[in-house]
């Protein structure tokens, strides 16, 4: 294996290694110093050797090894620069972002997500059907391009890169990890999301449309120079989903080109249901925001609406069992009023 | 006849029609109410600290029962051509790529957990790492004075079964290594050729009895009970050069264990050996000599 010139695989090949550390808050984390070589050869950081993320473990036991360093240069070139390749620029958007661990309040800074929170080492996708066009394309870069281990590898970073990577329905399912905890955001003094699934985009991704707008759509469009490791706070002014933004945003190539105004202007975009308001009220501190009398009034008349509709569906379903039921019993008795 | 099939037809009719209209409901359910009503993911957590320590659980144990919560998660990735599923270990970046089985036949782990050194900062991953396919006996069990030598056989890590061959074991495959489902454990071979391991399922029995117990008994009767468990168990463990020996026989018969030749090469060979020599010499001399324990223990 190119990248294991140091041997480190000589031990970390094997599945047990491992131990409990004590972090920071002296809370034990599990860590799994094993490392799948198949797993690993085949994910993005593949072909760079262990030390270029792990700096420090020139002796056993690694005692000096540092932290690892994301903004820190890799051992490859970038080809785009021929310069020293780094995450530096992401690492300092992240940090920027409303998720960048200065923006927490004091004590809270583990509770922001760093780049493992989201990124692991995942394996480039490959389907079969992918290999074969693969395997079709590189005939054509071969002509040029001597190594085709290379060749390989960079058209499935290509391909893959501009491919979907993570479906909406995970999306949503990681950002819910924090944003829809209510006691993180108490303490973070941020609106807990738990409306979300409650609306039209919520719904669509449940059922599997990968059109629809996830999180990231609205919170971080590329189209307005946005991207996941940026995403401002709402009160931010130059956030995509504050007060006259929003409109843009809704507006942005591929979803609601022709929205007026009003459209990103008449109501939450992710509301809360009154019983989880209620739920929430009792169970969590009461915030300023939960005393708004015309928030109030709002979750008041959708929980109304949305009662009214239960019971006209439970009517009308159940009335038309009903009615198939009598329906059968009328059949029944005619049939033997007429001794058949 | 006409009448009849008119009327049976008629009936499935009503019968599908009403079937159906109880599927849509069901189906569109969802789409007019989302999740209003619906039991979210933190509902059920708070309702289980609920059950498990009643109103008003402190935020030290409702971390207790995220942490329990977060053990029993598992994590699939899907890569297109396959599907890794795996133990979710929180912020680990590089993929496992495989579900470890529990050791349910170890009367230690328990205890002890799985991962169970902690102490030795220079050499517990490795200490651990040998958890992973020997039972914690193997190395803190071993006769003493004219005792005669222990037998060692593999045992299933679900059933606690002896295992003649266990899967993997003799495979080119370097991915595989430690990886059998199994570990090595010792015991005695009996009269009648049945091999029995030193802890099997009665003292396993004790220890579990024990630990539904253990809230009951005073602190006199849980000291006596922890004496009779660990009677057996070694101030001086086995060290590493034990088995990883280019002078002395191996104390682990590696040949009878199933182990090809090959791997006997490798767990003997110069690298390894040499490494066990530098650590002992630089890093670990009191805890590679035996009769002490690291400076890092000490510390500790």
């Amino acid at each position: 294996m190119a990248s294991d010139d140091e041997s480190c695989l000589m031990c970390h090949k094997m599945p047990g290694l491992g131990r409990y550390a004590k972090d920071e808050n002296q809370n034990a984390t599990k860590r799994i110093l094993y490392v799948n070589e198949a797993l690993f050869k085949a994910s993005y950081h593949g072909r760079l050797p262990c030390k270029s993320c792990h700096r420090g473990v020139d002796e056993i036991p690694h005692t000096d090894a540092e932290k690892v360093d994301c903004a820190s240069d890799c051992h490859i070139k970038d080809p785009s620069s021929n310069s020293g390749f780094s995450h530096r620029a992401i690492v300092h958007d992240l940090s920027m972002s409303a998720h960048g661990a200065r923006q927490a309040k004091a004590g809270l800074e583990d509770d922001l997500p760093d780049c493992k929170y989201c990124h692991s080492n995942k394996p480039y996708q490959r389907s079969d059907a992918d290999h074969r066009q693969s395997m079709k394309f590189l005939n054509i870069c071969l002509q040029c391009h001597e190594s085709e281990e290379w060749a390989e590898r960079f058209y499935k970073h290509i391909s893959y890169r501009a491919s979907i990577r993570r479906s909406s329905k995970q999306i949503v399912e990681l950002c819910s990890q924090c944003h829809a905890d209510r006691v993180m955001m108490d303490n973070h003094e941020l609106d807990v999301v738990v409306g979300f699934n409650d609306t039209f985009h919520g719904k669509a991704i449940r059922y599997g449309d990968a059109e629809v707008a996830n999180c990231l759509n609205c919170h971080a469009p590329y189209e307005s120079g946005f991207s996941p490791h940026s995403i401002l706070s709402q009160r931010q002014s130059r956030s995509p989903v504050s007060g006259d933004n929003k409109i843009e945003t809704c507006r942005q190539s591929g979803c609601h080109t022709g929205a007026k105004e009003e459209f990103a202007t008449s109501g939450k975009i992710h509301p809360a249901s009154f019983t989880t308001v209620q739920m929430m009220r009792r169970n969590t501190l009461n915030r300023p925001g939960d005393a708004d009398p015309e928030t109030a009034f709002q979750e008041w008349v959708l929980h109304m609406i949305s009662l009214f509709y239960k019971t006209l569906i439970i009517v009308v379903v159940g009335g038309l069992a009903l009615h198939q039921v009598l329906d059968v019993l009328a059949i029944r008795r005619e049939r033997r009023a007429r001794g058949g | 006849m006409l009448d009849a099939l008119k009327a049976i037809i008629r009936t499935v009719y009503i019968f599908a029609l009403m079937g159906f209209t109880l599927w849509f409901g069901y189906f569109l359910h969802p789409v007019i109410f989302g999740m209003d009503g619906a039991e979210t993911e933190e509902d059920i957590a708070t309702r289980e600290i609920g059950a498990f320590f009643g109103e008003g659980a402190t935020e030290e144990e409702k971390e207790f029962m995220k942490s329990i919560k977060q053990q029993q998660q598992t994590s699939t990735t899907d890569l297109g051509y396959m599907v890794i599923e795996e133990q979710y270990v929180k912020g680990h970046f590089h993929h496992v790529g495989m579900k470890v089985e529990s050791d349910s036949s170890s009367i230690c782990t328990g205890c002890h957990g799985a991962v169970p050194h902690d102490k030795a900062k220079t050499i517990r991953a490795f200490l651990n790492m040998h958890a992973f396919y020997m039972a914690c006996e193997t190395c803190h069990v071993r006769p003493e004075g004219n005792e005669p030598r222990y037998e060692f056989r593999w045992y299933d890590k679900e059933t606690g079964k002896v295992v003649a061959n266990p899967p993997g074991l003799n495979t080119l495959d370097e991915s595989m290594y430690g990886n059998y489902a199994a570990k090595i454990s010792p015991g005695e071979l009996r009269r009648d050729g049945t091999f029995k391991f030193l802890n099997g399922p009665k003292e396993l029995a004790f220890v579990e009895r024990y630990l539904k117990e253990e809230s009951r008994l005073n602190d006199t009767q849980k000291s006596k009970m922890k004496k009779v468990i660990h009677r057996n168990v070694n101030e001086d463990p086995l060290i590493c050069d034990g088995c990883h020996t280019i002078v002395d026989e191996p104390y682990l018969p590696y040949t009878l264990l199933g182990y090809p030749q090959r791997r006997l090469h490798e767990l003997t060979s110069t690298e390894v050996v040499g490494m066990i020599n530098k650590y002992k010499e630089f890093y670990i001399p009191h805890l590679l000599r035996g009769g002490g324990v690291d400076k890092d223990v000490e510390a500790e």
